[in-house]
């Protein structure tokens, strides 16, 4: 559990954190939570020859909830997050993933835009922000881009991030007043991650009809993604129909990519899925 | 003081200590952090090892390359088998007659049998140095073929573990008088089915570690280890090393947790002791839980063939039983007995079952060594006779509870011989299982769970009736099954001039709270107050010769000699206090740190008579000097605890997830020392084994790795637990008190997985295999709607 010596940076500033990396030619990391990153320094399996601490860099622990927009800085802990009041009522599903994420230590220390970094193929928090249409602000040493977070992600534990950019933001999409969400979660009982979970944010109308979805799992799938089909196919279904709505969530899996290990096959975390998403979606639509 | 309500042994209290649910004395210091455990220690000029171990299962070592290793910053020396070739294999120090004697080499030095086998040592002055210099050691590897399961290791031309042995045969174990097929016919049924007891990784929260220290001023040589029998260690030690035992000291600080794997001999445990007399520095080792997952032994690992007869009373007339035992590549200390003897001499329960019959086949494999862990053999043989039970009421259509009343031996056969081989001591296994069913309310629970039924939902109730010899125990039988080790206990009980007492225990406390209830013992015997009284272990130069922790035997023989030991200084005491009171020892009563007069005004203080002993002031010189005694408690027999545990689950059809809802222990452990610590061990026991039912196992790769990170049960993952005890003293100590310590490891996997398949068994599943994980247990129920004539 010792990790191989590596330099530690500390910057101050963004420009000096972004100086780092592009000096380090791709041999460094970033570390802001560390809750993905100390583990793989303790047992090797990442050596970097430089770890760039990102605590210090001000103004990424920022917080800022506008209306139907909230902005959350690199540094920014998953347990504060959650904390303020307005994040709450216009993001319902921040708080609930919350207490399904982990542990009050890890949610401590945790970052929101380190766990989106990290894409672990069970993560709860990347799996909520695709429901919430998260896009990612990068800063690079040629200038900054935003990234939805769909195209952020690379597959698993990869991002498209360069080796000279840091993640310094996520902003979140609200759903509208009248939308319903819900995030659930089948745990790994060894570590914690899902083994299945997913999270949905459903505009239903008066009439029962679905106007617009946001459906994203993790755990079952090789990493955590949206579903485009059955968010396409939700607004033409009648949700009271349990076997339209079965067809359709076996439809939008069946080109998915599944993993699985030995306390979980990859077969059976499908099957668990399927059934995940068609009683959360039949629940938010009853 | 923190009084137990609702449980039933709080208020038999015998003494005036013992069956008090007292604090532990011991908790202050560890909960503020002042333990001190071996990885604590560091020495001057502290060097640090680190082990190179293979990453593969089998294969021969073409080359092993150190030089970049050992001109490494820091590095003081690279160790490989080449360097070793004074020192044997690690000696078992239990084998049973027959038994092929394959120890583990120290360091591999041509083959390397399973993954994590230590094939190099790096010491160097910094434990990140010598981690560093470990990675350029070079290991060039040829791979052999792979073995890694029992039954697939018995075939005909299966891969060998061991090129010079014909097969892959450790040992075998009969017992047991024949004539099962005799009384199979005259049954009215019979009926076969196969058990798997999955192999567990034992995980304790303080991982192995070892700080060796040769002195050379003194010619001593000293080991901290994290270790449960300390003399043992140093014995074993002395004879590898042929070093001079009397000069040899042997450390036990603080230890976190045992649960058996940390009562072996390791390879690591030679290793720094040859290093340390080698390079003259203290070299240190912490194992890391990479390491203890293939390095430390692992438990239980058997496939098991069961026949049964019984008649339509429910009566079972005859049971037969094939085990196959993976013992992993090596024999460990005690490989060939635990397996064996510990699971067939067992195998029959509670139970009176006239005939009888059990081969046991230790099979070596291409796995890391696999010895006692808590229970060592017992839950696998409580899983087997409760599994059976079940079965046989299942097929027969009764209730499980009334198949067992049906075949308990009975209070007025004690003691009985079973024709497995063992004696049961004591036990009143009927009354057990009453209490622990209407602590259940088992009624209620058969009616919820009709009610649950016709609403679509599965509920289940298991039940174990389990008994477990504990304490070895006499040294003749010890012998007779080839186990080199002494079933005594050891204590030194002195009370000092100022009344305080101190006690050294040969016994050795990693968790299990000695410090409390041996104290407890000897206050009800020298009438002083636990908290006046230190208990002082793991130290050889201060201990007298002793037999350790394990088998559940503290309380009953190291609290055994605490008792002799105490009750020779009280009458020594009233001796004394004759004297100086100028009347007869019979006439002296010793309570609350006074001797009183009976019947008149006069009395002296324990301390006064401590100062009289060890002065020799104001008494006859006949009296002699002192008040401290030594006794080697040494049983003529074990004790056999036994319990009745419940459990209700509810299995999802669906996902096939299975929800421990409520479990209730009833726990027969002769007289409780110590309620609230009893209840603790229960609780700990349950945990394991409701961990080995439900979630853990090696979970192995093809490559012969197990898992880096296997379930282990935690806080939230488990019932509340409902705990009573039934107490029935023991007739084979003087404390009449029993073990308790691995119980709920051996209660707990039959009464969980005998209540799944209670779940289920109307849908056609007869069988479910440890752990219950949620895959598991829906493809069974698929499998039996497959079969489902509908």
């Amino acid at each position: 559990m010792i990790p191989v010596a590596f330099d530690y940076l500390r910057p101050r500033t963004l420009a000096e954190a972004s100086h780092a990396l592009v000096a380090c030619a791709g041999d460094a990391v970033i570390l802001s939570g560390g809750q993905s990153l100390m583990t793989d320094l303790k047992l090797r399996r990442k050596r970097p020859r430089t770890v760039i601490d990102l605590q210090s860099v001000e103004g990424l622990c920022a917080i800022d909830v506008g209306d139907g927009i909230a902005r959350i800085g690199a540094m920014a802990r998953q347990a504060d997050i959650v904390q303020q009041q307005d994040v709450a009522g216009q993001f319902p599903l921040l708080v609930e993933i919350a207490s399904a994420a982990a542990d009050p230590m890890v949610r401590r220390r945790g970052t929101l835009v380190g766990a989106l970094c990290a894409v672990e193929p069970g993560g709860d928090w990347l799996c909520g922000c695709l429901a919430m249409d998260g896009i990612v602000e990068i800063a690079g040493a040629v200038g900054k881009r935003d990234v939805p977070l769909t195209e952020f992600i690379h597959g698993a534990r990869a991002t498209t991030l360069g080796h000279d950019e840091i993640a310094v933001a996520v902003r979140l999409r609200a759903a509208p007043r009248r939308a319903r969400s819900a995030y659930r979660k089948v745990k790994h009982i060894a570590v914690g991650w899902s083994i299945a979970s997913v999270a949905a944010v459903l505009d239903i109308d008066d009439g029962g009809r679905c106007r617009f979805a946001r459906v994203a799992v993790s755990g079952a799938t090789a990493w955590p993604q949206r579903l485009p089909l059955l968010e396409a196919a939700l607004g033409a279904l009648d949700l009271s129909r349990r076997d339209h709505l079965r067809d359709a969530v076996a439809a939008s899996l069946s080109s998915v990519q599944f993993s699985g290990d030995y306390y979980a096959s990859a077969g059976y975390r499908a099957e668990r899925l399927a059934t995940l998403v068609e009683q959360t979606i039949a629940e938010l639509a009853g | 003081m923190n009084e137990v309500v609702g449980n039933g042994a709080a208020s038999e209290v015998s003494g005036r200590w013992i069956g008090r649910a007292v604090a532990r004395l011991e908790d202050a210091r560890l909960l503020l952090g002042h333990g001190r455990y071996v990885d604590d220690i560091v020495l001057k000029d502290q060097l640090y090892a680190h082990f190179v171990r293979s990453p593969r299962a089998h294969a021969r070592i073409i080359a092993v390359d150190t030089a970049a290793a050992a001109s490494a910053r820091g590095v003081v020396a690279v160790f490989t088998a080449a360097d070793m070739k004074a020192l044997g294999d690690v000696k078992p120090n239990w084998l049973i007659p027959g038994a092929r004697v394959k120890g583990r080499p120290v360091l591999a030095g041509k083959i390397v049998r399973h993954v994590g086998e230590a094939v190099a040592m790096v010491i160097a002055q910094s434990a990140a140095a010598a981690l560093d210099a470990a990675e350029l050691v070079k290991v060039s590897y040829e791979s052999l073929p792979t073995i890694f399961d029992a039954v697939a290791a018995m075939e005909d031309h299966a891969v060998r573990v061991h090129e010079n042995l014909p097969d892959n045969i450790a040992a075998t174990f009969q017992t047991g008088r024949g004539g099962f097929e005799e009384a199979a016919r005259k049954a009215d049924v019979s009926f076969r089915f196969s058990l798997t007891n999955q192999r567990l990784v034992p995980f304790s929260i303080e991982p192995r570690a070892v700080n060796a220290s040769y002195d050379s001023s003194s010619g001593q040589l000293t080991v901290h280890c994290a270790n449960q029998i300390p003399h043992m260690l140093r014995r074993m030690l002395a004879a590898a090393l042929q070093f001079p035992e009397h000069k040899l000291r042997v450390i036990s600080p603080d230890v976190g947790g045992g649960f058996g794997p940390k009562m072996h001999f390791y390879p690591e445990d030679v290793l720094l002791a040859f290093a340390t007399c080698k390079l003259g520095q203290p070299v240190k080792w912490t194992e890391t839980r990479t390491e203890n997952t293939v390095a430390t032994t692992h438990g239980r690992d058997h496939a098991m063939t069961v026949d049964v007869a019984a008649n339509r009373d429910g009566k079972i007339v005859a049971m037969r039983a094939n085990s196959f035992a993976n013992v992993g590549a090596y024999l460990s200390s005690m490989g060939s007995g635990v397996p064996t003897v510990n699971v067939a001499l067992f195998a029959l329960g509670v139970y009176a079952i006239r005939v009888f019959e059990m081969n046991v086949t230790c099979v070596f494999t291409n796995t890391t060594p696999v010895d006692a862990y808590r229970g060592a053999g017992r839950p696998e043989a409580a899983y087997l006779i409760e599994r059976t039970v079940d079965r046989v009421a299942r097929e027969l259509g009764m209730d499980p509870a009334e198949v067992r009343r049906r075949n308990f031996v009975q209070p007025h056969q004690m003691p009985y011989r079973q024709p497995a081989g063992t004696t049961l001591d004591s036990g009143r296994y009927d009354e057990t299982l009453t209490l622990a069913l209407e602590r259940a309310d088992y009624a209620g629970l058969r009616a919820m769970q009709a009610k649950a039924r016709a609403d679509g939902r599965l509920l289940g109730i298991g039940i174990a009736s389990y008994t477990q010899t504990c304490g070895v125990g006499a040294a003749e039988l010890l012998a007779m099954v080839g186990f080199d080790r002494g079933g005594f206990e050891s204590a030194l009980v002195r009370v000092h001039p100022d009344g305080r007492v101190l006690i050294m225990s040969g016994s050795h406390s990693h968790g299990q709270g000695h410090p409390t209830t041996f104290a407890q013992i000897a206050a009800d015997e020298l009438g002083i107050a636990p908290e006046n009284i230190e208990v002082v272990q793991g130290d050889t130069d201060l201990v007298p010769f002793g037999i350790g922790t394990w088998n559940s035997r503290s309380v009953s023989v190291g609290g055994s000699a605490v008792k002799v030991a105490s009750a020779r200084i009280a009458e020594r005491m009233k001796r004394i206090a004759a004297h100086l009171t100028q009347t007869t020892p019979d006439r002296i009563v010793l309570a609350d740190g006074l001797l009183r007069v009976e019947g008149a005004n006069a009395s002296v203080t324990i301390a006064e008579v401590a100062r009289a002993a060890w002065t020799g002031q104001g008494i006859p010189r006949e009296i002699g000097i002192g008040l401290e005694e030594t006794e080697f408690y040494h049983p003529k027999s074990s004790s056999s605890p036994h319990g009745a545990h419940v459990a209700l689950v509810e299995v999802d059809a669906g996902s096939g997830a299975v929800s421990l809802l409520k479990y209730v222990a009833v726990d027969d452990c002769g007289v409780v020392i110590n309620p609230l610590l009893a209840r603790g061990q229960v609780h700990g026991g349950l945990a394991q084994g409701i961990g080995q039912a439900l979630y853990e196992g090696a979970f192995y790769d093809d490559e012969g790795v197990p898992v880096a990170d296997p379930p282990l049960p935690r806080f939230d993952m488990l019932p509340r637990f409902e705990t009573d005890h039934t107490i029935t003293p023991t007739p084979t100590n003087p404390l009449g008190a029993k073990g308790l310590g691995e119980a709920g490891a051996i209660g707990g996997p039959p009464a969980v997985v005998n209540a799944a398949i209670d779940a289920l068994w109307h849908l056609g599943v007869h069988e479910l295999d440890m752990p219950l994980t949620p895959e598991r247990v829906q493809r069974a129920l698929r499998e039996a709607k497959q079969l489902r004539p509908s």
